[in-house]
């Protein structure tokens, strides 16, 4: 059944609902995040199989967020979500912006010439950890001890972006309702 | 018997079985520890050369947890024990494990057995 077929879970609303919440600057508010997802969603009978997909994506980007991004003025992050009738988009904002480190070869076209992770094999570490921001994910190594998060949203979500800005960056995510 | 009713975290040794049964939740970077320290455990009690972590009872495993999953196996390759995941299809340890390329064995715990029933996603 495609996705247009699959009838809408019975309680999420006709309108948009937003909450807007900012979280510390913290891994440990990825699980406060996830909580509050949770009991955002339990009015709205959603399929368990989407909210369980949904906290982990959010709880993902929350990490993600902490690891790689710069806390905003008051030390935090912003964490967004909108329901409606068929999608859950999640949004994880923090202030810090691509330092650079990426040059424009290594963001376009590289990945034939140079190999898997597009690098062109002098180990520039910046480069590789900026490239998330183009959604470039390296293919998970079995005994690698990170680099699974974005791939775990990547996996969960319908759809994922991310947007960088001089005030800082925003990963966006969407989570099928219909479970 | 473990309780799958909460997502408190839960570990259940079946030595015979050579298998380790994980349930509940795995929140926070020390229930992430916890589960490396659990499974380091049992790879020195098994027998023989496998160890089976069944994680078909576990309601949420986020990417620390999968460090930790990792971790655990390097470890255990050193003292000469692989470490066998199993979880059950159309779970969320399955999505999950399945995403991120890791090898997966069926999980023991039959469809719509106790183990295998897991609580609706909670805020705990």
């Amino acid at each position: 059944m495609s996705l247009q077929e699959r009838p809408a879970p019975a309680g999420t609303p006709h309108t948009p609902r937003t909450l807007d919440v900012s979280v510390p600057f913290a891994d440990a508010s990825a699980n406060v995040a996830r909580r509050e997802l949770i009991e955002f969603l339990e009015p709205f009978d959603v399929p368990r199989r989407a909210v369980e997909d949904a906290s982990t994506v959010l709880y993902e980007l929350v990490r993600n967020g902490v690891d790689h991004g710069r806390p905003c003025a008051d030390h935090d992050l912003e964490v967004t979500w909108t329901v409606d009738t068929e999608t859950l988009t999640l949004r994880v904002t923090d202030c810090g912006t691509a330092d650079g480190t990426c040059p424009p070869a290594c963001r376009h076209g590289a990945d034939h010439r140079h190999g898997v992770d597009g690098s062109d094999g002098t180990g520039d570490a910046g480069c590789r950890l900026e490239r998330w921001r183009l959604k470039l994910l390296e293919p998970p190594q079995l005994d690698s001890m990170r680099g699974r998060g974005l791939h775990l949203v990547d996996a969960l979500s319908a759809s994922w972006d991310v947007t960088t800005t001089q005030r800082g960056t925003t990963v966006e995510a969407v989570v099928e309702l219909a479970g | 018997m473990f309780d799958t009713s909460s997502d408190d975290l839960a570990f259940e040794l079946d030595l015979p079985a050579g298998t380790l049964r994980v349930a509940g939740g795995l929140f926070t970077d020390l229930d992430a520890r916890r589960l490396e320290r659990e499974i380091n455990q049992a790879t020195t009690l098994v027998e023989g050369g496998t160890l089976v972590v069944d994680l078909a009872g576990v309601t949420f495993l986020p990417s620390t947890a999968l460090q930790s999953l990792v971790a655990a196996r390097r470890t255990a390759k050193v003292k000469g024990v692989a470490v066998a995941l199993a979880a059950t299809p159309g779970t969320l340890p399955h999505r999950v494990l399945t995403a991120v390329g890791f090898p997966l064995q069926q999980s023991a715990v039959e469809p719509g057995s106790r183990e295998s029933q897991e609580p609706p996603p909670s805020a705990s």
